[in-house]
């Protein structure tokens, strides 16, 4: 009897078994497409940091504000121009505007154009926020507090945020110029490049994202292949 | 009445391919994608049967089977093709194998040993396509630098190029072979250069070697009618039908025939819209070497899959997908078999099909082309054999050549002047809309269901079906 009915409604079963089959497909797009329309995201993305690269790989995940980490909570130090300079304990991973707002936010003497809020913190670390006005040398001098301090006041990787003591990397390291993080200033710290050098490094890697390698300054206009060769022994190229 | 499945089987998996192959770097995983393929091939093969005919499961289950096996490997291939990550040191032999203007510098393809490299020189860097190249330097993964709807990664993958070099010291070296078609093609374009007057040689250009000329590019992109500066169906169906008549019908001559007709596309620079043509071009020949005529939406069909196969990242080249549009338009006008004063259509109609493509990629399309294409196709059938003979003069030194060219020149003169005043008659631009996509998808849907006969029930339902998908994907998932 069924195979009756299915010899007489032949063309009827075809076309329903077709019309299942499209809405299978539709069903598996839309399930495995990664939209999800109707349901509001569940963490806050922060600013998108630059990519190193474009890449056709499908993000599926969200990455919160603070990337969750096993790691112990750090430990750093704070002064200067905010409103409750102090010693706070921070997730691992932080940037410098989550122990900002830890330590009730920049105060209104806080030079903004000499911080860079979003630089990667360490544990351990000594930021100062410099005071409009405020000139290295005023700097505190009192480095006894602070843990494995080598006496003298050492840029950190942004060239704008005074920072002292072990939480930035010393020895032959301290010395290079991280290229991936460095700002126009600590960039003209480097044999032969200028300011306009210096903009085109920055740019560069706003618009491509981190450098992959220090060989990839090649493609910045205004480094040629001797220039590099000088810079390989000053630069070093973060994560 | 015969089924889908036995007019163009090789659409029904075309079909899958190109639903699965947009999802391409959504989170779709490559096995869902198959899955996603195979759903579409056999959705739209049952929605369009209405009885099965003797082998007809058989024929299905292995359209499916190639659907599905198809994308899974495409998937593979695609992440294959996009070249190691990383930068690296090279120090590489290889053959230049195009040179063409990009902005301030010039874009260089460099073969070596089985890869591809793109290189961007400056004006003094001179070499040219075809001279052996020692390069020192660093390589990179390619990138896309602009912000705009022209994606240059997708564009140099679509050529096979997955790495850029940067050249720390280059050296030209003394070697060039006479058995290179690069070799060829860079001793033509001097002669073209050198010889030809200039309002021919924007033409030869275009036609022989694909390279387009800014200017004419200029004034057949404000006419609408810059499809005539590609090598496309369009050339080499002009060189076919010419060797069709110059040569006898016979097994010696086809196989003649295809010889020169991929010569011709290997001197076009073996743009995909050429490679696409021939493909088509060359199935017709061998269905009649073997007396067995092939529908034309079907080798169509095989033609995209065959270069899916080739090289899957042509599948996001505007080049390739206008060329597939077109001659999909065409295959499928010609199916319908009406009378041939109905041939006047065809024209616009490709211009429907093609407008959602032409408007995302170039902002707009000028209203003028819709009216300018009823008779450039006609006009230049005509001027392109013209102007090739008249070339040919020029590049063997023809004498009574000057006299000869008068005739061509004014009829050019009165081209330019009717499409310039058709284009102050009518100054809009259309720009892209959703609409557009809904039209041209409904369009062609509706003249290949048309061209294979069957219930108009069914039709409509499948015509909603693709418009739904189209839009769902463009509009929803692919952002």
């Amino acid at each position: 009897m069924i195979r009756d009915l299915l010899k007489q409604r032949k063309g009827l079963f075809l076309l329903a078994g077709g019309i299942i089959c499209l809405c299978a497909a539709w069903l598996i797009i839309w399930s495995f497409s990664g939209i999800f329309p109707d349901e509001e995201p569940s963490t806050v993305a922060g600013p998108m940091p630059p990519a190193r690269e474009r890449t056709k790989e499908p993000e599926v995940s969200v990455k919160s504000e603070v990337t969750p980490s096993e790691e112990a909570p750090w430990v750093v130090y704070i002064t200067g121009a905010v409103a409750n300079p102090g010693v706070y304990e921070i997730p691992a991973g932080s940037r410098l505007f989550h122990l900002v707002e830890k330590a009730g936010g920049l105060s209104q003497r806080a030079d903004t154009l000499r911080i860079n809020l979003a630089r990667r913190l360490e544990d351990g670390v000594h930021v100062h926020v410099p005071a409009i006005g405020d000139r290295e040398q005023e700097l505190p001098q009192d480095t006894s507090l602070l843990p494995n301090d080598q006496g003298k006041t050492i840029p950190g990787p942004s060239g704008l945020i005074q920072a002292r003591g072990s939480g930035f990397p010393s020895g032959p390291e301290s010395s290079l110029v991280d290229i991936n993080r460095a700002d126009l200033d600590s960039l003209q710290t480097l044999p032969g490049i200028g300011p306009k050098t210096a903009m085109s490094i920055i740019s560069y890697r706003e618009e491509h994202g981190y450098f992959s390698s220090p060989e990839e300054l090649i493609k910045v206009k205004g480094i040629g292949d001797k220039k590099l060769e000088k810079l390989k022994t000053c630069i070093s190229c973060g994560p | 009445m015969s089924t889908p499945l036995e007019r163009y089987p090789a659409l029904a998996i075309f079909s899958g391919w190109i639903v699965s192959l947009s999802l391409y770097g959504t989170a779709i995983s490559p096995l869902m994608a198959s899955m996603i393929s195979l759903l579409v091939t056999l959705g739209f093969t049952l929605v369009l049967t209405r009885s099965t005919p003797e082998g007809f499961w058989a024929v299905l289950i292995l359209a499916c089977l190639l659907s599905f096996a198809g994308v899974f490997w495409l998937h593979g291939r695609l992440q294959g093709l996009s070249g190691a990550s990383g930068v690296g040191e090279a120090d590489l032999k290889g053959r230049v194998l195009s040179v063409r203007a990009w902005g301030r510098y010039r874009a260089a393809v460099l073969g070596s040993s089985g890869e591809r490299y793109l290189m961007f020189i400056k004006g003094k860097d001179t070499f040219s396509e075809g001279d052996q190249l020692s390069v020192e330097g660093y390589t990179f993964p390619l990138r896309d630098r602009n912000n705009d709807s022209f994606n240059e990664e997708i564009y140099w993958k679509g050529r096979g190029v997955y790495r850029e070099l940067v050249p720390r010291r280059i050296t030209l070296l003394e070697e060039r072979s006479l058995m290179d078609i690069h070799t060829w093609r860079t001793a033509l374009r001097r002669r073209i250069d050198l010889h030809l007057p200039e309002y021919l040689r924007g033409y030869a250009l275009a036609s022989w070697m694909g390279v387009k000329d800014p200017e004419l590019k200029t004034d057949h992109g404000r006419w609408g009618t810059s499809h005539l500066l590609a090598v496309s169906g369009f050339h080499v169906g002009i060189l076919a039908g010419m060797l069709w008549l110059i040569f006898p019908r016979g097994r010696v001559s086809t196989i003649f025939i295809s010889l020169l007709l991929w010569l011709y596309v290997a001197f076009a620079g073996f743009s995909p819209s050429a490679v696409r043509a021939a493909l088509m071009l060359q199935m017709i020949l061998l269905g009649e070497l073997f007396y067995k005529p092939l529908n034309s939406i079907n080798s169509v069909s095989v033609a995209c899959l065959v270069m899916l196969v080739m090289n899957p990242w042509i599948f996001w080249d505007l080049g390739w997908r206008l060329s597939v549009t077109a001659a999909m338009t065409i295959a499928a006008f010609s199916g319908m078999r009406l009378s041939p004063r109905w041939a006047l259509i065809l024209s616009p109609l490709i211009w429907i099909t093609t407008s959602p493509l032409v408007t995302a990629a170039f902002d707009s399309v000028p209203m003028a082309g819709l009216l300018i294409n009823l008779f450039a196709i006609p006009v230049f059938a005509f001027l392109f054999p013209l102007f090739a003979l008249l070339s040919l003069m020029y590049l063997i030194d023809f004498p009574l050549v000057a006299i000869s060219e008068i005739p061509v020149k004014s009829m050019l003169v009165t081209w330019e002047t009717v499409c310039n005043t058709i284009c102050r008659i009518i100054p809009w631009h259309l720009s892209w809309h959703p609409m557009l996509v809904i039209l041209s998808v409904t369009a062609l849907t509706a003249m290949i269901l048309k061209s294979g006969g069957g219930s108009w029930r069914r039709g409509l339902l499948v015509m909603v079906a693709v418009n739904m998908t189209v839009s769902f994907i463009s509009f929803s998932v692919v952002v």
